[in-house]
């Protein structure tokens, strides 16, 4: 198997002392419980790949593949070492080396002719029925607000328009963050980089706003690597933070889930609290484990297409959490879905977008 | 080891309990030390009559069993090194009996020691634990004699062994100990249970004795010029009498890695002791004035204490900070386990202290000291670049002068973590005594050498030997 990725993380791979701290909090091991699975081990089976010890064969590929990318190892390794790092090298030396699950591919082909990871044939335009334009904001939806939960970007359209918000919608693609997660590589990801950046830039946007955690990781993080942007990329609800308006009351009691991608991956954790807290009689509780230790939804780095049932048993036992509150709040579609997937027959717990909350209560 | 034998094992626990994939048999190849050798198969068994099974399967086809918690020890002690099947001991973790009046519990090995201490402290009780306690199972922490931070007043894991069920070697179920705090009734088998290594049977049920938590504690800082001051300090705290909680000693080299990791600010001098005491509010008043004006005599340049729960966490932040701060100090080396938790008479802190700090400089390596000088437990940790050879010559060379350095001191070369493979060379020396014993106790036990061989006593060789890392070209 090529190691060429997997060479460029050497300290990394050393910096892991096997101590297993990670096994505390790996949301894979818990589910899966045997040692390969935790953050340690997936490490050891790195190692091994960049040494040659082992082969990638079924058994390897699959733990590979079994990391949700969600970096609560890192915030517990004694060491910080970068396990996401790592585990997203492997991957893309096993997808160089031919070695892509057929799941995966799929995604991968799809975002390519539709630029979609859904196999959606309708354009955003044709979706949304808005045409981009000059504007000083604009709202990049993302795949799963346009194709999958709709209501979050209606909510966040529908928000736009009832603050008088000068916005236009963009002729955007896959942000590439799935490419990124399950292994492809840069110059895939440099492809979809450039289109939404061209797409940005034409429309001379100075704020782009984002409802998806994992649109706005890229942005933040990744797309810098391809090339310079002359805009800021703000999550929807840093944008409200920063905004006058009125809210009806809300008469609920409510919990926050913090989705990896903004909160760990770009420490966001304040401004989706403080829109919470603009909302007359509200009653806001934290989950036990919130911030920066929040628990994983487990939708991400490709586990949910993959290994949908892992993902399920990760989603419940976070919602497990939440059932201190009436409604479950997030800021990322993904992490909706999953959550939503993890709610018992018998719950009442309502798991909703906050910028749903935020439109319905707009005066 | 043959199909066959794998489907008897599977039998044994039922599909989905055994593995012999590539995954597995790498992952259960190492633990948190610095070996690698990998096993044939690897099997989580759920009940005693499971592993009751297993022992006498691999006594009758004569396949080595190596018994596993978190796989968290430090010196390869579940590391495979004669092959054969790994006991994965994690799915045997339920807390059976709280008897708080009894002041004991009985726990099955895979119980996390976080775990235990969660449900304990709904009345008001703990057990004291190592700092990996957060994942560490309780079988482990009494198959190493496990301890931590606390041990100075609170002892070691051994301390609180009362009794236990055990797999024998032969595959025979015995009780051993008792549940009463107290027994005299002739050899204290449980005791010589800790501290195994799983080298004499599998522990599957322990019954072990709970402390009552401390109503508070506190937490002073002082800073000293010299180690020796440092150390002096150490002694006269405790000679006053006074056992505090927790004492911690940062040598110069930990102060430095860890303000240019994390800007910590900490006094550049040679040492700093960081001093626990708990109790009641006014018992902990109480100490913290003795040990400030035993810091102040023992000529610290400055000490400061606080019962402010934030800056207690405030405090400790920079020892906790440190080993992360190791790991980057330097872009080419990174922290390896070796020599890492000897334990000297307290009076000899300093002096150690001192001597590792020179063969550090002997040899150009980098190793920082730290460590529970309240119990004379000290840590070590080698920086260096583990895929090249010279820098594992030159650790072997320091590490033998380390050790040889500690049995001169009247010390013992593990104090917390246990002997494995990393040890057993250094074991064998300081030792040599009892060896003849030891080896026949095993002989009496495991006359088939089938419980974790090749270990401890058994040991034979250099410690650099089964590496998990691969030497590269210089």
């Amino acid at each position: 198997m090529r190691t060429d990725n997997l060479k460029n993380w050497k300290k990394e791979l050393l910096n892991c002392t096997q101590c297993g701290f990670c096994k505390e909090i790996c949301p894979i091991f818990d589910n899966v419980e045997w040692d390969s699975s935790a953050a340690r081990g997936k490490m050891a089976l790195c190692y091994g790949l960049y040494s040659g010890d082992i082969e990638p064969d079924e058994s390897v590929l699959e733990r590979i593949y079994q990391c949700t990318t969600c970096a609560d190892c890192t915030r517990r390794c004694p060491s910080s070492t970068g396990v996401v790092e790592v585990i997203e090298a492997a991957r893309r030396d096993i997808v160089a080396s031919g070695l892509v699950g057929s799941t995966h591919q799929k995604i991968a082909d799809s975002i390519a002719t539709l630029g979609n990871p859904f196999g959606e044939e309708k354009s955003r335009k044709e979706l949304f029925g808005e045409v981009p334009h000059p504007a000083k904001i604009a709202y990049f939806t993302g795949c799963s607000a346009a194709y999958r939960n709709k209501e979050t970007s209606t909510a966040g359209i529908s928000i736009l328009k009832k603050l008088g918000v000068d916005y236009t919608l963009l002729d955007e693609v896959c942000c590439g963050s799935v490419l990124g997660r399950i292994g492809f590589s840069d110059d895939v990801i440099r492809k979809q980089a450039e289109a939404n950046i061209k797409a940005i830039e034409d429309t001379g946007a100075e704020i782009v706003l984002f409802s998806c955690a994992g649109c706005l990781r890229m942005f933040r993080k990744e797309y810098p690597r391809f090339k310079d942007m002359s805009f800021r990329a703000m999550h929807f609800v840093e944008w409200l933070n920063e905004q006058e308006f009125d809210l009806k009351p809300y008469n609920r009691k409510v919990t926050y889930h913090d989705p990896c991608h903004i909160g760990r991956h770009l420490g966001i954790y304040d401004a989706p609290r403080d829109v919470i807290n603009m909302i007359p009689e509200i009653e806001f509780v934290e989950m036990k484990d919130n911030r920066e230790s929040a628990r994983c939804c487990g939708g991400g780095g490709g586990v949910r297409s993959m290994f949908p049932e892992i993902s399920r048993q990760i989603a419940e036992k976070r919602v497990g959490q939440a059932e201190i509150a009436d409604v479950l709040l997030t800021t990322c579609p993904f992490c909706v879905n999953n959550l939503k997937l993890g709610v018992s027959e018998t719950s009442t717990l309502e798991v909703r977008d906050l910028l749903e909350l935020i439109d319905e209560l707009l005066e | 080891m043959d199909k066959q034998i794998i489907e008897r094992l599977r039998d044994i626990v039922g599909e989905g309990h055994i593995s012999t994939s590539t995954a597995e048999l790498y992952a259960y190849s190492t633990d948190a030390g610095i070996h690698r050798s990998m096993p044939d198969a690897v099997i989580r068994p759920k009940t005693t009559a499971e592993i009751e099974k297993i022992v006498k399967l691999a006594n009758e086809c004569l396949f080595p069993i190596v018994p596993r918690g978190a796989g968290t020890a430090l010196c390869g002690h579940s590391v495979p090194v004669a092959g054969g099947l790994v006991i994965d001991l994690q799915r045997m973790n339920k807390v059976k009996e709280l008897h708080i009046e009894d002041l004991y519990v009985v726990v099955e090995p895979g119980v996390i020691h976080k775990d235990l201490n969660a449900e304990l402290k709904n009345y008001g009780f703990f057990i004291p634990g190592p700092s990996s306690g957060n994942v560490a199972n309780i079988g482990g922490m009494v198959a190493t004699n496990a301890s931590g931070g606390n041990a100075v007043k609170y002892g070691a894991t051994r301390d609180y062994v009362l009794g236990m069920e055990v797999v024998f070697p032969n595959g025979e179920v015995a009780r051993l100990g008792s549940r009463t705090l107290k027994n005299s009734a002739g050899y204290q088998l449980e005791k010589l249970m800790c501290g195994m290594e799983g080298t004499l049977g599998i522990i599957t049920e322990i019954n072990l004795r709970i402390v009552p938590l401390p109503e508070t504690t506190a937490v002073a800082v002082a800073v000293f010029d010299t180690l020796e001051k440092a150390g002096q300090c150490v002694s006269n705290i405790i000679a006053k009498p006074l056992i505090p909680s927790g004492l911690e000693l940062m040598s110069r080299v930990c102060i430095q890695a860890v303000n240019k990791a994390v800007c910590m600010g900490l006094p550049d001098e040679e040492a700093i002791l960081l001093i626990e005491v708990d109790g009641s509010t006014n018992d902990v008043k109480d100490q913290i004035e003795t040990v400030m004006e035993v810091c102040k005599s023992s000529g610290a340049l400055s000490v400061d204490f606080t019962d402010d729960p934030e800056r207690k966490e405030e405090l400790w932040k920079g020892r906790k900070a440190m080993i992360p701060a190791l790991s980057k100090y330097d872009d080419d080396l990174v922290t390896v386990m070796l020599a890492d938790d000897m334990a000297v008479p307290m009076s000899k802190v300093p002096e150690a202290v001192k001597a590792f700090q020179e063969i550090s400089d002997k040899y150009d390596i980098i190793i920082a000291s730290y460590g529970h000088s309240g119990d004379g437990n000290l840590h070590t940790k080698v920086l260096m670049d583990p895929t090249k050879k010279s820098h594992w010559d030159q650790a072997e060379t320091a590490v033998e002068e380390i050790y040889e350095k500690v049995m001169d001191l009247g010390g013992t070369i593990t104090g917390e973590h246990g002997v494995g493979m990393t040890k057993a060379p250094f074991f064998l020396k300081e030792r040599q005594c009892s060896l003849n014993a030891m080896k026949t106790i095993k002989m009496a036990l495991d006359p088939n050498n089938i419980m974790n061989p090749n270990k401890i006593m058994d040991w034979e060789g250099n410690f650099i030997s089964h590496l998990r890392y691969h030497l590269e070209e210089e």
